[in-house]
């Protein structure tokens, strides 16, 4: 087997496609014979996309649950502002015809709504 | 099938970061500022235009395969082989749209299943996941990663999200959002430190490593 085990740092540095230049290719030599890091390697790509989901459904966690973020005073009131904006946001069908097309001619309002929902993540 | 490696002549070397773009005010959807012409460029088929967008995306396509325990080296030549399909099937005219990274993944999620069917078959009588394989070629487009991490692992994680500082989750968010953003156009967005950026993702990884992993033992 040639080279040393990865470290855990190394590792998620790989992931992240942040690791040492000089580094890459004995790192990615090892892993390719080695099962313990070839696993562990698999194990950490694994937990970089559960970070995308998260990343891309944290918001709308926010927003389906506005209660929660009520027991917070002022950034409740932001997120439920957030979740009317996301749900004409969602709606789009709701305006029909000409309500569409202006929509869809706007993304300064898609942009305020965006915001709306960072806001209500950061808020909550 | 050599005529597309000439115009991914980079295909195999390490991931380089993609470029900063500068910009005076930032969009508040947060996707690479050049994303959308480049992928028309590429549609066109102009070579620069793919070269910078196999650049960009080649290692989270390959990150996709690791994450389904494919060995790094066989995942490289799987992501490379469907960078090449992309390109002819641009080149035939049977590419109407360039979503990116998502349409790299599902082909090179389509072509190790493929590559898996071959070899079970050579092996004869062992099960294959026929459902997996349907359902990627039913809609190639469709989000075949999802099944990966439970919805209870996702649950788990956001409410360690939600209770990072504001910094942290916008950091995290700008990273993880799935709009092809390199570390260095969130550090570019966030007015901080590369490294610092690259801290920040550690420290909130580390925090949702050790929710996830809490959840899988139970």
């Amino acid at each position: 087997m040639s080279g040393r085990h990865a470290t855990v740092a190394e590792l998620e540095l790989y992931v992240l496609g942040a690791i040492d230049a000089d580094r890459i290719e004995a790192f990615e030599a090892h892993c390719a014979e080695c099962d313990a890091c070839a696993a562990a390697l698999a194990g950490e790509a694994s937990l970089e996309i559960a970070f995308e989901q998260v990343a891309r459904r944290g918001a709308r966690v926010q927003v389906v649950r506005p209660l929660r973020a009520v027991a917070y005073g002022a950034a409740g009131v932001l997120a439920m502002a957030a979740a009317v904006l996301l749900w004409i946001g969602h709606t789009p069908a709701a305006g029909a015809g000409e309500g569409t097309a202006a929509a869809s001619h706007a993304p300064m309002d898609d942009g305020a709504i965006l915001d709306a929902r960072n806001d209500a993540l950061d808020g909550g | 099938m050599n005529s597309a490696r000439d115009v991914l002549p980079f295909l195999g070397a390490a991931p380089a970061p993609a470029a900063v773009v500068r910009v005076a005010h930032p969009p508040a959807r947060a996707i690479a500022a050049d994303e959308p012409a480049l992928s028309a460029a590429a549609l066109r088929g102009d070579r620069e235009a793919w070269s910078t967008l196999v650049q960009r995306h080649n290692h989270r396509v390959v990150v996709a395969l690791l994450a389904r325990g494919v060995r790094v080296d066989k995942a490289k030549d799987i992501a490379q082989e469907a960078w090449i399909r992309l390109v002819e099937q641009q080149r035939q005219g049977r590419l109407e749209r360039l979503q990116l990274p998502g349409l790299a993944i599902a082909q090179a999620t389509f072509l190790w299943l493929e590559s898996a069917r071959r070899e079970t078959t050579a092996r004869r009588h062992e099960p294959i996941d026929e459902p997996a394989i349907a359902a990627v070629l039913a809609d190639p487009r469709a989000d075949a990663e999802s099944r990966l991490v439970t919805e209870e692992r996702v649950e788990c994680a956001i409410k360690v999200l939600s209770a990072c500082s504001d910094s942290a989750k916008k950091v995290f968010r700008l990273a993880y959002g799935g709009d092809g953003l390199s570390h260095a156009e969130v550090a570019e967005r966030v007015g901080l430190s590369l490294q610092r950026v690259r801290q920040i993702l550690c420290e909130v990884r580390a925090k949702l490593r050790t929710a996830l992993e809490g959840e899988d033992a139970t």
